[in-house]
């Protein structure tokens, strides 16, 4: 970005050259920024945030849909992939960012072929968004933006931590299908640091378990936590969510709805789910 | 050259199938093997042709059958079973050429031998003229006939046949009969040729076959001559029925006449 | 018809099928995966040169020689079965191989080396082969190997359904069952080179049993008394189909259908002989998987379509109507 300049004739010349070398340096540093491809849809929503509209070749498919990314408006400015490698090499990337359970295939395809292929584990929790968003900072030469937003996430997770309920205050996470979250995954962390106590984790299931209608309506959870996810769309998943004693649960519990684009990857932005959560309570 | 059994027995787990037997067969005979339902005729059948568990041994030329290697007693002892199944729905011809199947090494296209082995079978079983039709597409008869020429294009000095004329009409099964008669007299070749056949018409048996083993509850109880072993005594005590018996043209004809009840029966 | 002009008449049928399969596998190198891309990119632009030399040639060949494994694996074993509902899922090699693979996925194998996958399979599939006899045992008549069959590919089946609900991750669980759909994409040469040395033999040993094959039109007594022993005929077709295919679905996950269709499909040209079914399969399988997979790249953009898919919705009509027409025609049941 040049500041502009007010030339007198005697300063003419040397802030002519002046000129001609910040914006030579400037796009020289906008040279070897390094092109990026994403096929994996976390790694794509991390991309977005942090890379520079130019830098990225191409995104998943997945990322432009507002069911299932938070940067979905984004993500449709550029071209879309559907993971083959095929596509990746008509692009020619610097570097391909993928999650560690993308086709094993593909991966190993695009090492072959001489691409460096940056895997993110699924985030479990927010010390592995802040790993992640670091990783691809790092990848895609933006260190100063990946900082940034660490910086944020930590002043938002404190403003949570500040304004928790005081008494305990128990929820049930309801996903389609009838599961529940456990302990060690993002989503239970972000409902701790909401300051709920995830009934389903101290039952003891780990990660992504079932959770019976009967057991919710014995555990009596203060707040009932529905995952939205293509409510529009009929599914047996979704029927679920609609179940009748659920139903007559939320005439007498307190219930509110996160959609899943905000916790199925770990981003930055995961923290406001935490915040809907409080909200719902504090009222 | 002898098929002989030597202390045969198929002994099953509940039952004796074939007692102890010991007999000798030569090329050149048509042998009939006659006896009641359950005797045992198709167990010492398959005993002889090596398809069955037994005790003792089957030598042929005096080599035990059960040492030869597969394709040396294929072309050696030919079978055809009780109304065998057909999978696939092949052409005539193509089934009766499955019989040459010993005489061919792998891979190995058709030589004349197996055209002209398998064009006499099927001229010999009245079978030429439906050579290129589906046996799915014969009658019971047919196609009967079409399993025999299978059997016949093998060449094998030892044939074993299965109650090959059951499904035949008067025609077909004198004709085959006499094909029989013919094919142990070695049509054109030199050799000679055994045929042991199970049959229930006692009267074909009597008129075409030189000898007769009669067997009851798994012994062979008559072992001859058809006059001998088909004698009216030895019918009315294996078989149990009254026969008629006449002559016409020289040969002798059997008919059961009236079936016999025991002191307790009827 | 003599039976040198029926046998010619199914050489012509093997060249005529095996001239289809290669222009197949030449369109197959030529088209990409938005319907079009680099043509013949030998001397070409280095790009096009490379996809058509990593990507679209190990595909080529990988279709080439799962579909060549499924159709002559088929034959054998309706030859062997005396039934032409018979296919290699039968035995539960497939579902075996599948089973060997989602354990690998499993414990995160998979992730570490995309080759660790196939090994798993091979070795799913082997095992399932060692329970077959271990249950069939030697003596087993063939009713009892397809009932075996059906005991273990329910057993299979409901391991994988165990291990996907205790996997890792509900990404691991899809990744596993979209690999269990079949597909080629994006596998490599070595693929074809871990795949092969199984795949050969194999065939040999299915071809080894051809003529006891044609004995066993007849009854196992027939073949028997014909000089062929139909355990080792049996032995034959199925340790050779479980190292083929095992190979095959270590390599592309399950594709049904081929196996199924193709034999059935080129029954009546060969004159209804087990044996000279076998060659024609092959090549009929090779362009079948060939031709599906070509289709699934001329679909407009968007994930995919998995190539089980694509067999299966092309062999499930197609076998329905053959089912239709054949009971219709003359009511002899196959």
């Amino acid at each position: 970005m040049q500041r502009p300049i007010t030339p007198t004739s005697r300063a003419r010349a040397p802030l002519a050259a002046a000129f001609a070398a910040v914006s030579l340096v400037a796009t020289a540093s906008a040279a070897s920024l390094p092109k990026v491809a994403s096929i994996n849809l976390c790694a794509d929503q991390h991309v977005l945030a942090l890379a520079d509209p130019e830098q990225i070749l191409t995104v998943s498919w997945l990322a432009a849909d507002a069911e299932e990314s938070l940067l979905a408006h984004e993500a449709q400015r550029h071209t879309l992939n559907y993971g083959t490698a095929e596509e990746i090499l008509k692009l020619a990337p610097d570097v391909v960012l993928a999650g560690t359970y993308t086709s094993p295939f593909t991966r190993t395809m695009l090492r072959r072929l001489g691409f460096n292929v940056v895997e993110l584990e699924p985030e479990a929790s927010i010390a592995d968004i802040e790993r992640n968003v670091r990783i691809v900072a790092d990848v895609v030469g933006q260190p100063a933006r990946g900082e940034r937003l660490v910086v944020e996430l930590r002043e938002g997770v404190r403003a949570l931590e500040a304004r928790r309920p005081a008494r305990r205050v128990g929820a049930v996470i309801v996903r389609p299908g009838g599961f529940t979250v456990g302990a060690d995954s993002l989503a239970d962390e972000l409902l701790r640091l909401a300051g709920l106590a995830n009934v389903a984790a101290e039952r003891g299931l780990d990660r992504w378990g079932s959770l019976s209608m009967e057991a919710l309506l014995r555990s009596a959870p203060d707040l009932i936590v529905l995952t939205g996810y293509r409510a529009s769309q009929p599914s047996l998943a979704n029927a679920v969510l609609e179940h009748p004693a659920l139903e007559s649960l939320g005439a007498t519990h307190r219930t509110v709805t996160v959609h899943t684009a905000l916790w199925a990857c770990g981003l930055p932005r995961s923290i406001e789910a935490a915040s809907v959560l409080q909200q719902a309570v504090l009222e | 050259m002898t098929l002989a059994a030597a202390d045969v027995e198929v002994r099953y787990e509940t039952r004796t199938a074939v007692r102890r037997t010991t007999i000798s067969l030569e090329p050149g005979e048509l042998v009939a093997l006659v006896g009641p339902n359950g005797a045992g005729k198709s167990t010492l059948l398959r005993a002889l042709a090596g398809l069955v568990a037994h005790a003792g041994t089957v030598t042929w030329c005096g080599h035990a059958l059960a040492r030869l290697d597969g394709r040396t007693r294929a072309r050696t002892v030919a079978y055809l079973p009780q109304n065998p199944p057909v999978h696939w729905p092949l052409a005539s011809r193509e089934l009766v050429a499955l019989g040459r199947l010993p005489h061919r090494p792998y891979a190995a296209q058709e030589t004349p031998a197996d055209v002209s082995a398998v064009t006499v079978a099927m001229r010999q079983t009245d079978t030429l003229e439906f050579a290129a039709r589906s046996v799915s597409r014969l009658s019971v008869g047919e196609r009967a006939r079409v399993l025999l020429a299978r059997a016949l294009a093998v060449e094998a000095p030892v044939l074993l046949a299965d109650e090959p004329i059951a499904m035949l009409d008067p025609y077909h099964q004198l004709d085959v009969m006499g094909t029989l008669r013919s094919y142990t007299a070695g049509r054109d070749t030199e050799r000679k040729r055994l045929v042991v056949v199970v049959l229930h018409d006692l009267g074909l048996a009597a008129r075409f076959c030189d000898r007769v083993l009669l067997m009851d509850d798994g012994a062979v109880v008559g072992d001859g001559p058809p006059e001998e072993t088909l004698a009216p005594a030895a019918i009315r005590a294996h078989y149990r029925v009254e026969p008629f018996i006449a002559r016409h043209d020289g040969e002798p004809s059997i008919v059961p006449w009236r079936s016999l009840r025991g002191p307790g029966e009827g | 018809m003599s039976a040198t002009e029926r046998s010619g008449g199914s050489t012509a049928l093997a060249a005529g099928l095996g001239l289809l399969a290669l222009l197949a596998a030449a369109g197959s190198l030529v088209i990409g995966r938005d319907g079009g891309g680099p043509t013949f990119g030998f001397g070409g632009p280095e790009l096009a040169e490379t996809i058509v030399r990593e990507i679209r040639l190990p595909r080529t060949l990988l279709a080439l020689l799962v579909g060549g494994t499924l159709g002559l694996c088929g034959a054998a074993l309706q030859g062997l079965l005396r039934n032409p509902l018979a296919e290699p899922g039968l035995l539960g090699a497939s579902s075996g191989a599948a089973f060997g693979a989602v354990v690998m996925f499993y414990f995160g194998f998979a992730g570490a080396s995309s080759l660790l996958l196939p090994l798993g399979a091979v070795a799913g599939s082997l095992l399932a082969l060692a329970v077959l006899y271990a249950l069939a045992g030697r003596r087993g008549d063939f009713l009892t190997i397809v009932l075996a069959g059906i005991a273990i590919n329910a057993l299979a089946a409901a391991l994988t359904s165990l291990a996907l609900n205790f996997a890792p991750s509900p990404y691991a669980a899809l990744e596993i069952l979209f690999w269990m759909l079949g597909s080629l994409a994006d596998r490599s040469l070595a693929h074809v080179y871990l795949a092969l040395p199984l795949m050969v033999p194999g065939w040999l040993l299915v071809v080894a049993a051809a003529r006891g094959l044609d004995a066993l039109t007849l009854g196992e007594d027939t073949a028997r008394s014909l000089g062929f022993d139909p355990k080792r005929t049996q032995a034959l077709v199925i340790g050779g189909t479980a190292l083929a295919v095992g190979a095959a679905v270590a390599v592309t996950g399950v594709v049904g259908f081929i196996g199924l269709v193709v034999p059935h499909l080129l029954r009546g040209a060969v004159g209804q002989h087990p044996s000279r079914l076998l060659l024609p399969s092959f090549l009929g399988g090779a362009l079948l998987a060939t031709l599906a997979d070509i289709a699934i790249r001329l679909l407009p953009p968007g994930p995919e379509l998995k190539l089980g898919v694509v067999t299966a919705l092309l062999g499930a009509p197609f076998f329905l109507h053959l089912v239709m027409r054949s009971s219709a025609r003359d009511g002899s049941a196959p």
